[in-house]
């Protein structure tokens, strides 16, 4: 078997771009080298009153393959996606990424590390982390004025 | 549009990367970033296509062109401030042209952890066969 996380670098020269068609059997392997690496995956992050809701696409991932840790206010997020190229095969075309990646963010603020919830669904990894108490927003009551 | 080699199949570049009409771009297109693997028997393309209910995905041929077009919804309420927003969440639209040799009505197609692979089986005259030499 080879796997991807191996191979780095860049997509082929120009001239071979311009063959387009899929089925030519003329033109060999020019891919093998051109597979893109997600070493940090890209991130969407939002936030409501309570919550920071840290979002990653990771199409191809299963729950063994990423882990993800909390510690105060820094989340770290990494995983390995492998993919396999099966043998007796040819790759006429490799864009999607595989490799290990690693990502550490820094949140705006102190979550409960202990609340934290984390679901990885149909290729999306979305990591809910509650604030701190101190954090979020508290109803002060009104007293009447007294006299 | 993408570095990637356009190798054997042709991308319609113009259906992706629409314009954006709202600024969390869910409006936008993308073109699914995709493996073709070449075997004896068939090709296999692969589609990253996260956050897709299976349902939704649409997969035509017709007159050589394979369609493969699928809508994310919008994951983040809108009632949410975005602090940081790395990458849009839209739907995604790609096409590839396929010469003569595949066996069009036996494309299969899976879904599975943000992933489409699609089966395109070659016609029986087009595989790659090895010719033995007699002597």
């Amino acid at each position: 078997m080879l796997t991807r996380s191996f191979l780095t670098g860049r997509p082929m020269s120009s001239g071979i771009e311009q063959m387009e068609r899929l089925f030519d059997h003329l033109v060999g392997p020019a891919v093998g080298a051109g597979a893109p690496r997600f070493a940090a995956p890209a991130l969407n992050i939002a936030e409501d009153h309570e919550t920071y809701v840290v979002e990653a696409e990771l199409p191809g991932l299963t729950l063994d393959e990423v882990e993800v840790f909390v510690a105060n206010d820094e989340l770290t997020i990494r995983g390995t996606r492998t993919i396999e190229t099966p043998e007796n095969t040819r790759t006429l075309r490799r864009e999607r990424a595989a490799g290990a990646f690693e990502r550490t963010i820094t949140l705006p603020g102190a979550v409960e590390t202990d609340a934290v919830e984390a679901s990885l669904r149909d290729g999306v990894l979305t990591v809910r982390l509650p604030k701190a108490a101190a954090l979020r927003p508290r109803r002060i009551e009104i007293r009447p004025a007294t006299a | 549009m993408s570095t990637t080699n356009d190798l054997k199949t042709r991308c319609d570049d113009d259906a992706c990367g629409c314009a954006p009409t709202s600024s969390r771009r869910a409006a936008w297109t993308y073109r699914p970033h995709t493996d073709v693997i070449d075997a004896a028997d068939a090709v296999t393309l692969s589609l990253d296509l996260p956050g897709v209910d299976s349902s939704q995905i649409g997969i035509d041929y017709e007159a050589g062109m394979l369609s493969i077009q699928a809508p994310a919804p919008a994951r983040f309420s809108p009632d949410v401030k975005m602090l940081r927003q790395e990458y849009g969440v839209g739907g995604f639209h790609r096409r590839f042209a396929l010469e003569d040799g595949f066996d069009v009505d036996r494309i299969d197609a899976t879904y599975r952890d943000g992933v489409l692979t699609v089966v395109l089986p070659k016609s029986a005259g087009a595989q790659r066969r090895r010719i033995p030499v007699a002597g």
